[in-house]
């Protein structure tokens, strides 16, 4: 489950935006624009709102929460935001970092999340440096071209392939990628083998930060990273949220290649208190939070990711 | 002030009903020790059912009789089923076996309407034995009835102008359910057994076109028996929520909107306020992974400054107001628990339920024994400021 909202975004504390009586002043508050199923602004609403603000030109990061009609998620796309943002680009010239579905379970469930296309984003903000996405439903990056993203994260209970090849296409300077992989259960039908290119070295130079988290197959990951070229130009590797156990913590161990890495996060993990202790001696700054017991059922033994449902 | 009881009655006598056992028994008595120097009297539930002279006898010379929840103890449980029964067959109410203790041991949910119908007949009965003998209680009949009724309570807070969660009307089974949410147009909902407590029976539905998503305590065992676990379960399909929904509705239920609840430390999370004699003795915040935040289903408390950090002291002001009318309904009742909870995005707040037996906390710890410790020291004022009124009188 994803259980808290965005307290800080682009280096700002994050408020929601509701017009007068809310803060106001963009040079230090990101703001968030939500609904609430008590309320029947739609985000569009409270969008033509912030578009009439006059420090609009000193935004530099926006948060877009909670996206209803009439009380209801079903089927609500935030695309008409999207394409609001896209046609008002000239407002919002300073916008650096967005964050498309600060929606928490309690909210609605990751799965359920209806996004957009993004396509016509990249053009649009040459500024933005870093975008976080969740929900993969009718998801859709298109072509990434871009100066100056840093950060790509698409956070998912089940990520498409197709969306994954769009990420892993960008032509962008990125530091950061980062994808939540899920449950095949909830539309996850990736591998390993999609990693290929990346861990081959291929692709993004200035890589600095590699998290493939909430995977079902964090093991195959784990195996895969440190067989390849990769591995030695990261200095953080993210593979939290997985499915990670003493046979992918005893890959990363055996390589010898962890010195060299600042951090490693495995929180929620499958992984023996005595390997985690053996795998924190091979790495400079482990993380190593939320252990689990895999669950057994039908005389077998089941291994699910922290974000799915 | 001590001279002043001593003088009116001796040291004044405590007689607890439902006590329990065990280290809630042990914390109660310790307490009343500290307080007042000696044991309390102590009944249990099914003392006051098979023989009322046992009551009779001990409130003889007492000052005060306090009820106690009788919580999981199957022997109390079996005995307030039974003291509802006629009142429930009388009512149509969903019914339990005469011998229904196994079950009850067993996990099994029983008929909390029935149940409730026990209390409050057991606790009507007590009060007025204790009127004539001038004994004080810690609530009324009236104010059981109010609190553990969830379709009664959220709408008498609502004709009080609290805020509550909106109702969904006339739920009694699954298509009920469906039609109650279409109108209303709220897809998310709990749906609690309308005399249920420690969210027993409860169940937190999520409808997303025609995908349903349902996080319950409850299960409908093989031999068709619904019990309470401590163990949330999510079922995935509409099918287990109609089998679910349909099998809670002949126990009765109370239908409401899911209020999106406050992220904290990443768990959702929601406040039990306990008041004692009106005013705020005790703040547990309560954060889980689960829709439901119980600390007996995995719920972990979090430090108020935890909560007051992200939704700012003006709304935990707020939030104690709201509990303080709260209480002013409950004029009669010595300690109460109310449950609020803080939207996602910390604008609003919602009350909950009130339960009667507020001051007990499941799982609390060593909280149980702070606040026996202030329950017994507000007994003792209220004896000396009913000893100072006879006495002006």
């Amino acid at each position: 489950m994803v259980g808290e909202n965005l307290r800080h975004f682009g280096g700002l504390p994050v408020a929601d935006f509701r017009g007068e009586g809310t803060p106001l002043d963009f040079t230090r508050t990101c703001p968030r624009l939500r609904c609430d199923y008590d309320d029947e602004q739609d985000l569009r609403d409270l969008l033509t709102l912030l578009l009439d603000q006059p420090s609009l030109p000193s935004l530099t990061a926006l948060v877009f929460g909670l996206w209803l009609e009439n009380g209801e998620s079903y089927d609500v796309s935030p695309q008409p935001v999207l394409d609001m943002l896209v046609a008002f680009k000239l407002r919002l010239p300073a916008l650096k970092a967005l964050f498309m579905g600060d929606i928490v379970s309690e909210e609605n469930e990751i799965s359920w999340i209806k996004q957009g296309d993004y396509a016509g984003i990249w053009a649009a903000f040459p500024r933005l440096e870093e975008i976080i996405v969740r929900g993969g439903a009718d998801l859709s990056l298109g072509t990434i071209n871009h100066q100056s993203l840093r950060k790509l994260a698409i956070q998912t209970g089940g990520l498409d392939q197709m969306v994954v090849r769009e990420a892993l296409s960008a032509n962008a300077p990125i530091e950061h990628f980062e994808l939540w992989l899920g449950d095949e259960g909830y539309g996850a039908n990736t591998s390993v083998a999609d990693f290929e290119a990346l861990f081959a070295g291929h692709l993004f130079p200035r890589l600095h930060t590699l998290a493939l988290r909430n995977a079902q197959y964090t093991d195959a990951i784990a195996s895969a990273l440190v067989a390849s070229p990769l591995i030695d130009r990261i200095k953080r590797l993210d593979l939290s949220k997985g499915t990670l156990t003493d046979a992918g913590a005893q890959a990363l161990i055996s390589s010898g290649k962890l010195g060299q890495l600042e951090q490693i996060d495995i929180s929620f993990h499958y992984v023996s208190p005595e390997m985690v202790s053996e795998l924190s001696r091979h790495t400079p700054k482990l993380i190593a939070d939320d252990p689990q017991t895999p669950d057994d059922w039908d005389g077998e033994t089941h291994y699910y990711v922290a974000v799915s449902e | 002030m001590k001279a002043e009881l001593a003088s009116h009655a001796g040291r004044p006598a405590l007689v607890i009903v439902g006590g329990g056992s065990g280290h809630r028994a042990q914390s109660l008595t310790a307490a009343c020790l500290a307080e007042f120097g000696h044991r309390p009297r102590t009944l249990t539930w099914r003392d006051v059912l098979r023989d009322p002279h046992h009551l009779d006898t001990a409130l003889e010379g007492a000052d005060w009789l306090r009820f106690e929840t009788p919580d999981q103890d199957a022997d109390e449980l079996a005995a307030l089923h039974e003291a509802g029964a006629d009142e429930a067959v009388r009512l149509g109410i969903h019914t339990m076996p005469a011998d229904s203790k196994a079950l009850i041991a067993s996990g099994a949910i029983g008929s909390p309407s029935q149940m409730n119908l026990g209390l409050h007949k057991l606790v009507a009965m007590a009060c007025a034995l204790a009127d004539t003998k001038g004994v004080t209680t810690s609530t009324r009949p009236e104010d059981v009835a109010l609190a553990f009724d969830k379709r009664h309570a959220q709408a008498q807070f609502r004709a009080a102008g609290l805020p509550v969660p909106r109702s969904l009307e006339g739920v009694t089974d699954f298509a009920s359910l469906e039609t109650a949410m279409d109108q209303a147009r709220i897809n998310r909902v709990f749906v609690k057994l309308r005399h249920g407590a420690a969210a027993a029976g409860m169940v937190a539905l999520a409808r997303h076109g025609q995908n349903w998503r349902s996080a319950t305590t409850a299960e409908i065992g093989a031999d068709g028996v619904l019990r309470a676990t401590r163990r949330v379960r999510t079922l995935n399909t509409r099918a287990e929520a109609e089998r679910l929904i349909n099998t809670l509705g002949p126990l009765g239920l109370h239908a409401e909107a899911w209020i999106p609840k406050i992220g904290i430390q990443g768990r959702a999370a929601d406040v039990r306020l306990v008041m004692i004699g009106g005013d705020v003795a005790s703040v547990t915040v309560r954060a889980s992974l689960h829709p439901m935040t119980n600390l007996h289903l995995g719920g972990e408390r979090l430090p108020l400054d935890a909560l007051t950090a992200v939704i700012g002291d003006a709304m935990w002001d707020a939030i104690c107001e709201t509990a303080r009318k709260v209480a002013r309904l409950f004029p009669h009742s010595d300690n109460l628990g109310i449950d609020i909870a803080i939207s996602a995005d910390a604008r609003r707040h919602y009350v909950l339920e009130a339960n009667l037996f507020g001051d007990f906390v499941k799982d609390a710890g060593s909280d149980a024994s702070h606040l026996h410790a202030l329950a017994m020291r507000h007994i003792r004022h209220k004896i000396a400021a009913r000893c100072m009124d006879r006495h002006a009188a």
